[in-house]
């Protein structure tokens, strides 16, 4: 029998409907968990009190014959760039240290709709700006697999909590690669949905036209059953799109889906382990039926010059609304005019990395260099986009590695230049063209590091998406594995 | 093309950031990363409609019917200073927009 | 020596919404502050705009109205600057997509009808209000007026004294006011001006053009043409003291001190703000489609200049009352009911601009909100242009009892007993009265001051109150002046 924190959501949202369990009983196992783990600092903020009060809630509705929802009782952790109107939400800086939202998000408002138990704020890099967690202002995460190793970034905690039974379903978002190279890392499953399936409101904004929601789950169908309940269209965000949300848990062939290979993603810098995985996962697909096709994506080569205008150049305007007037922190500055309090402000509580990116997306945008570097930038992207739209008239999905390498470790990065050009090629692409992206554990390295496939669809596929990740995931149900038990 | 210290300055004037003297010249080698990256863009053959592509979407408005805003305590709570009315700020020097 | 003068205007109009142009946050004038906010309006974390699109509809008619060309699509852009009343760091703008480019505003002076180019309208969010006590060194912001739409108007530096600069703030206004989308209120800051004024000055050899000030926080109509002349007269002046060498000065910004009536320097231009405007990545680009065009258009009425023009073909009034009469569509409207209950349209015009008009003023309304019914308004003209009550009394007794208590006039004439008397029996007996009352100007009158006959007359009128026919009454003391 397993443990309460072994379960699937899908099973715990069975089982405490049935009142086979209460949604209390549920909480308390993962809330005693996360205590118990809280050197892997997932966690930036665990509410324990209001989780139990939220589940007493659910249990009481139950016994009254009412349906809290389709995640009754289960315990979701958020990644803290997730505005949460009773729960601190400080993105991993200094500069939100005690901001508390007075609104909450539109995916924390679903997830409360659905019955779930909040459990917390999970760990990330500053504003989302890194690939290993170690950018959070106030404390480091670190992998379940091997603690001396990155969980990956920016959502480490949400992966790290998913990976070692501290929540069943997480949240996370990606810019650049931020939800699926840490699954990769952790071991899970983790989606970066199509642009614009799941609303921004209330996401803390790093790079608004890259930004994406996801879920971070142990299974595919615990991943579609989260992103379920919280996408769809909001009229409070424009970019949201008003297609409906296709059933993502219907298991389904793939005899005849084509695989294409794009050979840009198998370059050199690519770990010889990883490179086997994935070859492995391919053959065993093939199988089954899938059929895999070469094809290549030549615009990739720009990919990273792209993303390197982009990005910097939103966030740079994202982030100049934290100026200490409204909310956040504002240096204590004496007799200080309000610019000096200004810069004074956002120079202590932005980090290095984060001014960094400020400053490069300040250049890319200054009129010095006529406006044309982000206008430029957004031009190529679109060819890109076009581009993958064209591959995807002959193939059905793309496979492709999730990151270069297993997880690094602590204090370290890539030494090799052609493994760090690669991890950003490998996930910015979907990104940049709107595609929905799914990172799915297909074995470990040789020290027991977990590996990350990920798979590619067309906008607005994730349908074919889960189709073909279900089939694997029933073809290798030993590609996950849990982190090693820890001495209570 | 090198970038020099006064151009990280003039940035980080514009970006209202205090920078320390040695992220400077970090910062100057990034920057000239940042210009061969635009400098490779130069040649992409681009599709007829590049300028629609650059959003996923069009045509999204909303009606003119009000709706809630936040009580007067919730819109202050998190303000570092504010006399129960008004956000309150040192004194402002100028309105210079640069 | 040549002196050319050009102005340019950039106007902001503060459309009269019920949500703001961002958000659903309810816009309105005169709340406590920080009370009409929301996570969208104070710029918090996870906040994002939608844009409103009534606003836009209202902004498009305003365009239609001007002759603009309207883009196929528009966009926003955001402009990246810092101040506190500005909650995201930078303000959703318009910048290479603008609603509209090109247009004109007719202008009405003593010298004539003048056409002023525009050059672009674009629609965008406004600031917060910061208030600032230098006593205590601090600033207070509110956030009430952040995210409500404006509207900014461009116009060429076509305008060329400050007299024109009145007439195209007054022009744009009667537009807006016909659309009635803005309150268009220089006090109340609904319309915000801030005119951009240079010289051309050619006195043998190149023409030296004078750096271009801009001048801000002008807050009337009045005070806009004040300020211009003054800093036309400024800028003469520093050429005169400076000669050529003035025109490589800085542009700079002014203020005025409407107590010195004079302008003051508040910053000079040394190099370009860097905006760093970039299209807005939330907010995905509007299609300004054939549907969207209708609608908007079917918003705009008759406009004032052809209001003005009809007014003068079909009713024969002169361009001033035309003009005078079109400033305020509900005037027009009213004059045009009036007529149409039966009235003349001249009688009608001079009634509604004098006598109704002061009312007006007096109770700071328009004459339509007066609450006179435009057919007691049409019959009471008609009683004094028949001759039935004179036009003092009319004005003076009937008009103001009309007001207060609404009753029709020929009513009012016979509660009051002020028909005109064309009884001649009344008169010669008033007359005899008169004549016999006042020896002294009837042997003026004989001795030959013509004077004496108008005080004989007089008196016969104070004793009639006023309610006789004069003509009538010139004849009969005349006649009774004979017979003696």
């Amino acid at each position: 029998m397993s443990q309460l924190w072994q379960m699937s959501a899908a099973s715990l949202v069975a089982a405490v409907r049935a009142r086979e369990v209460s949604a209390l009983e549920v909480a308390d196992a993962h809330i005693e968990r996360a205590l118990t783990w809280n050197d892997l600092g997932a966690f930036l903020h665990l509410e324990p009190e209001m989780a139990r009060r939220r589940a007493r809630a659910i249990d009481d509705r139950l016994a009254r014959g009412e349906d809290p929802g389709p995640l009754t009782g289960v315990p979701v952790a958020l990644k803290d760039n997730l505005c949460t109107r009773d729960m601190p939400t400080t993105c991993g800086s200094r500069i939100l240290e005690t901001f508390v939202p007075p609104y909450d998000a539109h995916v924390v408002e679903r997830l409360r709709q659905a019955g779930a138990v909040l459990l917390g704020k999970t760990n990330l890099d500053e504003f989302s700006m890194g690939s290993s967690t170690e950018n959070s202002a106030f404390r480091l995460a670190r992998n379940p697999h091997r603690l001396e190793c990155t969980p990956g970034g920016s959502s480490g905690g949400s992966a790290a909590a998913v990976a070692a039974g501290l929540a069943p379903l997480a949240l996370g978002s990606d810019t650049g690669g931020s939800i699926r190279q840490p699954a990769a890392f952790c071991g899970v499953v983790g989606l970066k949905p199509s642009y614009g399936l799941v609303s921004r409101y209330g996401l803390i904004a790093f790079a608004s036209s890259l930004d994406q929601i996801g879920p971070l789950a142990r299974g595919v169908d615990d991943a579609a059953l989260l992103l379920e309940a919280v996408a769809g269209h909001d009229p409070r965000d424009a970019t949201s799109s008003c297609r409906a949300v296709p059933p993502l848990r219907a298991s389904g062939s793939i005899e005849g889906l084509r695989l294409g290979l794009p050979r840009e993603f198998f370059g050199d810098g690519l770990a010889p382990e990883v490179a086997a995985a994935v070859e492995r996962a391919k053959s065993l697909l093939v199988d089954q039926g899938a059929r895999a096709v070469d094809v290549s994506l030549p615009l990739t080569r720009h990919a990273i010059a792209v993303y390197y205008i982009v990005a910097p150049s939103e966030a740079s305007s994202n982030l100049a609304r934290y100026d200490g007037v409204r909310y956040g922190l504002r240096a204590d500055g004496g007799d200080a005019s309000v610019d000096e309090m200004l810069a004074t402000t956002r120079g202590e509580g932005f980090g290095r990395e984060v001014k960094r990116r400020i400053l490069l997306g300040t250049f890319s945008l200054s009129s010095g260099y006529h406006d044309a570097y982000y206008g430029r930038a957004q031009k190529v992207r679109a060819a890109m986009r076009r581009e993958i739209e064209e591959v995807f008239l002959h193939v059905d999905l793309l496979l492709t590695p999730t990151t270069p390498t297993a997880a690094f470790g602590l204090g370290e990065k890539l030494e090799d230049p052609l493994a760090m050009y690669l991890s950003d090629v490998l996930t910015v692409s979907a990104n940049l063209c709107g595609v929905p992206a799914l990172s799915l554990p297909c074995g470990r390295t040789a020290n027991g590091l977990p590996i990350g496939l990920q798979l590619m669809a067309p906008r607005f596929g994730e349908e074919t998406l889960f189709r073909m990740a279900r089939a694997y995931e029933s073809l290798a149900p030993d590609a996950s594995l849990w982190p090693p038990e820890r001495a209570a | 093309m090198p970038i020099d210290p006064g151009e990280v300055r003039r940035l980080a004037r514009l970006a209202r950031l205090r920078i320390e003297a040695d992220e400077a010249e970090a910062l100057a080698r990034d920057l000239e990363r940042v210009v061969g990256y635009i400098d490779s863009l130069a040649d992409v053959a681009l599709p007829e409609d590049a300028d629609a592509l650059t959003y996923f979407s069009s045509d999204v408005t909303r009606d003119d019917h009000a709706g809630p805003c936040l009580d007067h305590d919730e819109a202050l709570a998190n303000a570092p200073e504010h006399d129960d009315a008004f956000f309150l700020v040192p004194k402002i020097v100028e309105k210079d927009e640069a | 020596m040549k002196v050319t003068v050009l102005v340019g205007m950039e106007v902001h109009l503060q459309l009269r919404t019920q949500s703001k142009m961002f958000s659903r946050c309810p816009a309105r004038f005169g709340a406590p502050p920080n009370t009409l906010v929301d996570p969208v309006v104070l710029g918090l974390p996870g906040a994002l705009p939608v844009p409103n699109r009534d606003a836009i509809t209202m902004a498009l008619s305003l365009a239609m109205a001007l002759g603009g060309t309207l883009a196929e699509v528009t966009r926003f852009d955001r402009k990246n600057y810092f101040y506190p009343d500005l909650p995201k760091g930078y303000q959703i703008s318009q910048y290479d997509r603008p609603l509209a480019t090109r247009g004109a505003v007719e202008i009405v002076t003593r010298e004539g009808i003048k056409t002023v180019r525009l050059r672009r309208l674009h629609i965008e969010e406004d600031t917060g209000k910061s208030l600032h006590d230098d006593r205590r060194g601090l600033s207070r912001v509110d956030f009430n007026r952040a995210g409500t739409p404006l509207v900014e108007i461009v116009s060429e530096p076509d305008i060329a004294s400050p007299e024109e600069a009145r007439a195209y703030l007054n022009a744009l206004r009667a537009v807006v006011s016909y659309l009635d989308i803005s309150d268009a209120n220089m006090q109340e800051g609904n319309l915000r001006c801030e005119p951009n004024v240079n010289l051309h000055i050619e006195n043998g050899g190149e023409p030296v053009k004078t750096p271009i000030v801009e001048i801000k926080n002008l807050n009337s109509v009045r005070n806009v043409e004040r300020a211009l002349l003054c800093e036309i007269e400024r800028q003469l002046a520093e050429y005169r003291e400076k000669g050529p060498a003035v025109a490589h000065e800085p542009r700079s910004t002014r203020g005025y001190d409407d107590d010195k009536d004079a302008t003051f320097l508040m910053r000079r231009k040394e190099e370009e703000h860097d905006y760093r405007y970039f299209p807005d990545p939330d907010i995905p680009p509007l299609t300004l489609t054939e549907e969207w065009r209708t609608e908007a258009a079917s918003r705009v009425p008759e406009l004032p200049a052809k209001k003005r023009r009809r007014f003068m073909e079909e009713h024969g009034l002169g361009a001033y009352d035309a003009a005078t009469l079109c400033r305020h569509r509900s005037t027009a409207d009213y004059f045009e009911k009036v007529v149409a209950a039966g009235c003349a349209p001249k009688p009608a015009a001079n009634w509604i601009l004098t006598d109704l008009g002061r009312h007006a003023n007096d109770k700071k309304v328009l004459v339509a909100e007066l609450g006179l019914a435009p057919a007691h308004v049409a019959g009471l003209i008609g009683l004094v242009e028949q001759g039935r009550v004179a036009r003092r009394p009319a004005a003076q007794q009937v008009l103001p009892r009309m007001l207060e208590t609404g009753a029709k006039p020929e009513a009012i004439v016979a509660e009051l007993g002020l028909a005109r008397i064309d009884d001649e029996d009344v008169i010669r007996e008033a007359a005899r009265k008169a004549v016999a009352a006042h020896p002294r100007a009837v042997a003026d009158y004989r001795a030959g001051k013509k004077k004496a006959f108008d005080a004989l007359m007089g008196f016969v009128m104070r004793d009639t109150q006023g309610k006789a026919d004069s003509d009538l009454v010139r004849s009969v003391v005349e006649e009774i002046l004979e017979e003696s």
